[in-house]
């Protein structure tokens, strides 16, 4: 687990102050959609070797929703952003 | 029975930090720290759509007139605060300047302020903190949300070698008690609520 995230608002903090929420590669479905896409959306994960991009929640800090992309198994951290930008674009 | 009406109830104020240990403690010769339980006055959390400059000027010109500073405590967030007790009536007046740009959550019951100063202050904080709270990373007028321990507070920079923290008031006690024991081995001086 990478044990510093450094918050794009608060700087650099321990992986104490975070909530993790999980992968943030999964899509929501239209609300109309087949009961399949919606099983696949709520239960079905992958679990990779190497990069993954997680939403984390600064739950200790300023309470903002981020997208960290790490290595899962160097621990490296290759990015960190509001999840708010990544919703916009 | 007897009926017993709201009336009949007197509901005190106490303090959040009654009966907290206090006094010259820890290392003797110069205390390296001072502790003080600052007035539970107003606290008002102020909240903004993020990046919102116009709104950022509002929250500014607020502080300022209730002779204050704005601690930052999220994007588009902030805290004012001071050691006077603010109406009711008074909070809604400003609420109302202040929408819809900014929404107000009155924090004064709910959170409380304790002042950390000394030549000490940041190793003493350090202990308890994981941020940087060096002079460079950490100037005057910089304020932040961070773990004390394992409590959420927020930390806000007033000189070199003074902090105020704020702090949910049911945290308040304990987060003393971790601030003293921190603190003992450059010897402290604890002023409790007055």
């Amino acid at each position: 687990m990478a044990s510093l995230i450094t918050c794009p608002h608060c700087g650099q903090r321990p992986k104490e102050e975070y909530t993790i929420k999980g992968d943030a590669g999964p899509k929501r479905p239209a609300p109309g959609a087949p009961e399949r896409e919606w099983f696949d959306y709520v239960y079905q994960r992958d679990n990779p070797r190497g990069t993954l991009q997680e939403f984390w929640h600064h739950s200790g800090g300023c309470r903002r929703w981020l997208v960290v992309t790490r290595d899962t198994v160097t621990h490296e951290v290759f990015s960190v952003s509001d999840a708010s930008e990544r919703a916009a674009s | 029975m007897s009926e017993v009406s709201q009336m009949d109830v007197a509901i005190l104020s106490r303090p959040a930090l009654a009966g907290v240990k206090t006094g010259r403690l820890g290392a003797s010769g110069a205390a390296g720290i001072r502790l003080e339980a600052l007035p539970e006055g107003f606290l008002l959390h102020l909240l903004a759509k993020p990046g919102d400059g116009a709104a950022a000027g509002k929250a500014e010109a607020l502080a300022s007139r209730l002779g204050t500073v704005l601690r930052k405590t999220a994007p588009g967030q902030w805290y004012v605060a001071g050691g006077r007790e603010m109406p009711a009536a008074e909070v809604r007046t400003i609420e109302a300047e202040l929408l819809p740009a900014i929404a107000i959550s009155d924090q004064s019951h709910g959170r409380v302020r304790i002042g950390a100063s000394g030549p000490a202050v940041e190793s003493m904080l350090a202990k308890l903190m994981a941020a940087d709270l060096s002079l460079k990373a950490f100037p005057e007028g910089h304020g932040t949300t961070l773990f004390a321990g394992h409590v959420a507070a927020h930390a806000q920079r007033f000189s070199a070698d003074r902090f105020e923290i704020t702090i949910l008031r049911g945290f308040a006690a304990d987060l003393w008690g971790s601030l003293i024991e921190a603190s003992l081995e450059f010897g402290v001086e604890a002023t409790g609520p007055a």
